[in-house]
């Protein structure tokens, strides 16, 4: 059954993607900052993945979990960190200086990252619990897999329900819906600027865990994770959660079909997809309209 | 706002000897730096380009290179395939760019900042890996390779020379175009984009308008690229050669139209020294950005008192 | 309705479930200067949106010149005789008083489309004489970042008039403008429409204003006409008063 397993390639493109685009869009929608270097921190995230198992002392069981948990939390502290040092500074500024920081970050992350672990890529190892093949509905696929996409469903749940039935969560969408009201209630938005910021690059931190086993640790990713969420993010309406759940469901679709079709260019299918939302809904299918 | 006229005699005259040691310099200097020179030159075009979205309309492009790349491959395949001079070759590269930019921009200037620069930044690396995949082609990482100038500007400073007055050219006729009309209209988009609506410009038009332009600029630069190296890669339309020439317009300053020249200059003399000192020219980059940013966004230039004139 | 230079039929617009503009149907005969008022949030800014194409309409239509325009362009309309000026100030900050409107001028003409051409040297003579007839000479060389809000607004309007409309839709054109300001604006703009012609459609809570200088007036409320009228004839009605009992009495 290859389109089961195209299908279950799909849902975990569709993980990953969400986890990300669902980041840059938190820290769009309520920092109003497009965040380049979210891809970077996604890079970050899969070389944790390839060092954190050496300092829990090789694969036990435990190793896996103790990274899942620990290496997300790692990158959000590193995420709050650059929010309150840098950030905080380009709020409100004019776009062209809100892009310069985070285009740096992009290039000091990558050395960073070259220094402490060198040029050539890293592979990771996959998880010991999940090193089998499961299979569901007559279709067989690796165990893992069937763990990211579980993963990234609970996920979005938390997501969901954090952003629309906390109190937390009402405060950061009445912050993403009218800036000036938000302020004129009194609302601490410093504390909740730093707090969305580093969800943000939790969720990108867990993508970039999750992914490592199957796309190693690279460099390069720092860019191609970026732009995957950026065409999600496009399709699926900056700012709008729901949109980017569509919308990476739909691409990661797209894609693992689309290498069925044309297998060294799926990407053409992907930014087909793309200019055909672009031509017909502009803002995005769960974008918010103009006009 | 007129610069006084004892300021615009020392401009002048800055200006005029800044051209006779640029007509000089294979005299004054070991090849090795015409060729670095002829090198800079290039990348002045290239982010002089981009300025003209960036400073101008307002409009933050980081897909660039997507069009630096397509001239420069689209005359390094004519002369590949079929042979074609060089003076055509490099004619093609300018249309083919221009149309690139014609199909990419119909999509970019439908949506505005974010949603624009995420745009630019997917179309590029979409060109990128069309160039990098299309092997049978372009040759893929192998390069477009072995495509030579005409015979009598092989010589480095020949080709200098020819380098020099075609992008000497391009900065004439970019300088005319910031004081157009249509330079004035960017400029407005830029400002406000409502007012422009209102008082008659189509906005949309006029953004791809700048867009086509720009793109077509950049594809005269890949033209003189691809024979100043002999062939082209397909990370001449790779994001970080994007950002190179963002980080030069911002450097010098996008609000200024020498901005680009002293920033992409200043960048390509930074890239030359820097590596000798440490490998990690990237960091140093960011934590250059970062400075520029936090200091001085306006650039380089904003520090001269007001000897370039006003804005562009 | 043919010597009607503008007219609606059955406006609407909503937000969210709230309809800002509610089946409004007008017409303004050619050479009126007709009065919108209204409490806040009455719908007319948003009546002036859907008409040049900012907005677009729910429901309805909109004629100019006998033409139907609706969702026509902003830009369109500005190039075929319509032009408006806004609320909040809308002038190009980052350029002189001269340039803003000598581009205006430009891109009436069609000629901006032009990338060789030098800009500076371009319709002197026409941006010198409106600047002049707005009272704005003095100024030209001026950022319009650097003016007083008076001259801003003096500059908005001028950016309006060098769009030749036929019709002009002005809003709130005095607002924000102190007491001893408004007056020769407003004798100003009275002025230029009379001179040239032009069909006027302003918005205003002035009172005094709005009961001085307009032919006719329409009233606005919850997104509604309520009522149309001489000057006369809406002072002395009944419903409009209870509209604005407590609110725009003054100036």
């Amino acid at each position: 059954m290859l389109i089961g397993l195209q299908v279950v390639s799909g849902l975990v493109s569709a993980s990953i993607l969400f986890l990300l685009a669902a980041g840059l869009s938190l820290i769009f929608g309520v920092c109003r900052v497009l965040n380049i270097a979210h891809g970077a921190f996604f890079m970050l995230a899969t070389y944790l993945a390839y060092q954190l198992p050496f300092l829990f002392g090789g694969d036990s069981a435990l190793t896996f979990w103790l990274v899942l948990l620990l290496g997300p939390l790692v990158l959000a502290a590193l995420g709050a960190m650059v929010e309150v040092t840098l950030f905080r500074r380009i709020y409100g500024a004019d776009i062209l200086v809100q892009l310069l920081p985070t285009i740096a970050l992009i290039f000091i992350f990558g050395d960073v990252v070259r220094f402490i672990w060198g040029l050539p890529s890293k592979t990771v190892a996959s998880p010991e619990q999940f090193t089998g093949a499961i299979s569901l509905m007559g279709v067989a696929f690796p165990s893992y897999y069937g763990f990211i996409v579980v993963a990234g469903a609970v996920i979005a749940i938390g997501l969901w329900a954090l952003v629309y039935r906390t109190r937390w969560g009402i405060l950061i969408r009445a912050i993403a819906q009218d800036r000036e009201m938000s302020a004129s209630l009194g609302i601490n938005e410093t504390a909740i600027y730093t707090g969305v910021f580093a969800i943000a690059v939790w969720l990108a931190g867990v993508a970039g865990v999750l992914s490592a086993p199957i796309t190693g640790a690279a460099r390069e990713l720092d860019v191609e994770a970026v732009i995957d969420a950026f065409v999600v993010v496009v399709v699926g309406g900056l700012g709008s959660i729901p949109g980017s759940l569509l919308a990476a469901l739909l691409i990661g679709m797209v894609r693992s079909f689309g290498i069925l079709v044309i297998p060294q260019f799926a990407m053409a299918f992907v930014f087909g997809l793309m200019a055909l939302v672009l031509i017909l809904r502009p803002t995005g299918l769960l974008g918010r309209k103009e006009r | 706002m007129e610069v006084t006229g004892g300021r615009r005699r020392i401009g002048y005259a800055a200006l005029i000897l800044l051209l006779a040691f640029l007509a000089l310099l294979p005299r004054l200097v070991p090849l090795v730096v015409v060729v670095q020179a002829t090198d800079v030159l290039i990348f002045v075009l290239f982010s002089l380009s981009l300025n003209l979205l960036i400073g101008y309309a307002g409009m933050l492009s980081l897909g660039h290179a997507a069009f630096f790349a397509v001239g420069g491959y689209a005359t390094g395949l004519l002369v590949k395939y079929l042979g074609t001079a060089m003076p055509l070759a490099l004619v093609a590269g300018p249309i083919a760019a221009g149309l690139a930019a014609l199909v990419i921009g119909f999509f970019c200037v439908r949506l505005s900042h974010a949603y624009f620069i995420m745009l630019t930044v997917a179309f590029g690396q979409l060109i990128y890996t069309v160039i990098w995949k299309w092997r049978e082609l372009t040759g893929g990482d192998d390069g477009l390779i072995g495509i030579m100038p005409a015979p009598a500007l092989v010589p480095s400073s020949a080709y200098y020379y020819f380098v020099l007055g075609v992008v000497l050219a391009a900065i004439v006729v970019l300088h005319r175009v910031g004081q157009s009309p249509f330079g004035r209209a960017l400029r407005a988009i830029k400002d406000h984009p409502r007012r422009a609506e209102f008082i008659g410009i189509h906005v949309r038009r006029y953004q791809l308008g700048a867009f086509v332009l720009a793109g077509s600029f950049a594809g005269i630069a890949g033209g003189l690229q691809v024979f100043f190296h002999r062939g082209m890669f397909p990370n001449a339309a790779h994001w970080l050669t994007s950002a190179d020439a963002f980080t030069a317009v911002v450097l010098g300053g996008a609000g200024y139209f020498a901005g680009p020249i002293v920033g992409a200059t200043l960048f390509k003399g930074l890239a030359i020294a820097v590596p000798r000192v440490t490998e990690y020219w990237f960091f140093f980059l960011g934590v250059a950005i970062l400075l520029v940013a936090l200091g001085r966004p306006q650039g380089l230039m904003s520090l001269l008192p007001r000897a370039g004139g006003r804005k562009p | 309705m043919t010597a009607e230079i503008l007219a609606t039929s059955k406006l609407s617009r909503s937000f969210g479930g709230v309809r800002a503009v509610n089946d409004v149907s007008l017409g303004v005969p050619k050479g009126q200067l007709r009065a919108i008022i209204g409490p806040n949030g009455a719908g007319k800014t948003t009546l002036f949106n859907l008409l040049t194409g900012q907005l677009r309409c729910d429901a309805g239509r909109i004629f100019f010149r006998g033409a139907d325009i609706t969702g026509r362009p902003p830009h369109y309309l500005c190039r075929n005789g319509l032009a408006r000026t806004f609320q909040i100030n809308s002038v190009f900050l980052s350029a002189t008083v001269f340039e803003n409107v000598q581009l205006a001028l430009l891109a009436h003409r069609g000629k901006t489309w032009n990338p060789l051409a030098v800009a500076r040297r371009l319709m002197l003579r026409e941006t010198e004489a409106l600047l002049e007839r707005l009272g704005l000479a003095d100024e030209a060389d001026k950022l319009a970042g650097t003016l007083s809000y008076g001259d801003r607004r003096r500059l908005e309007v001028a950016l309006a008039l060098a769009c030749e409309p036929e019709l002009l839709l002005l809003d709130e054109p005095t607002s924000g403008m102190s007491v001893s300001e408004k007056p020769a604006l407003v004798q100003l703009i009275q002025e230029i429409v009379k001179e040239k012609g032009v069909t006027t459609v302003l918005i205003e809570h002035d009172m005094d204003v709005v009961f001085s200088v307009s032919d006719r007036i329409t009233v606005m409320h919850q997104g509604a006409v309520i009522a149309e009228g001489t000057p006369d004839e809406i002072q002395a009605n009944a419903r409009v008063q209870e509209v604005y009992l407590g609110e725009e009495r003054h100036a």
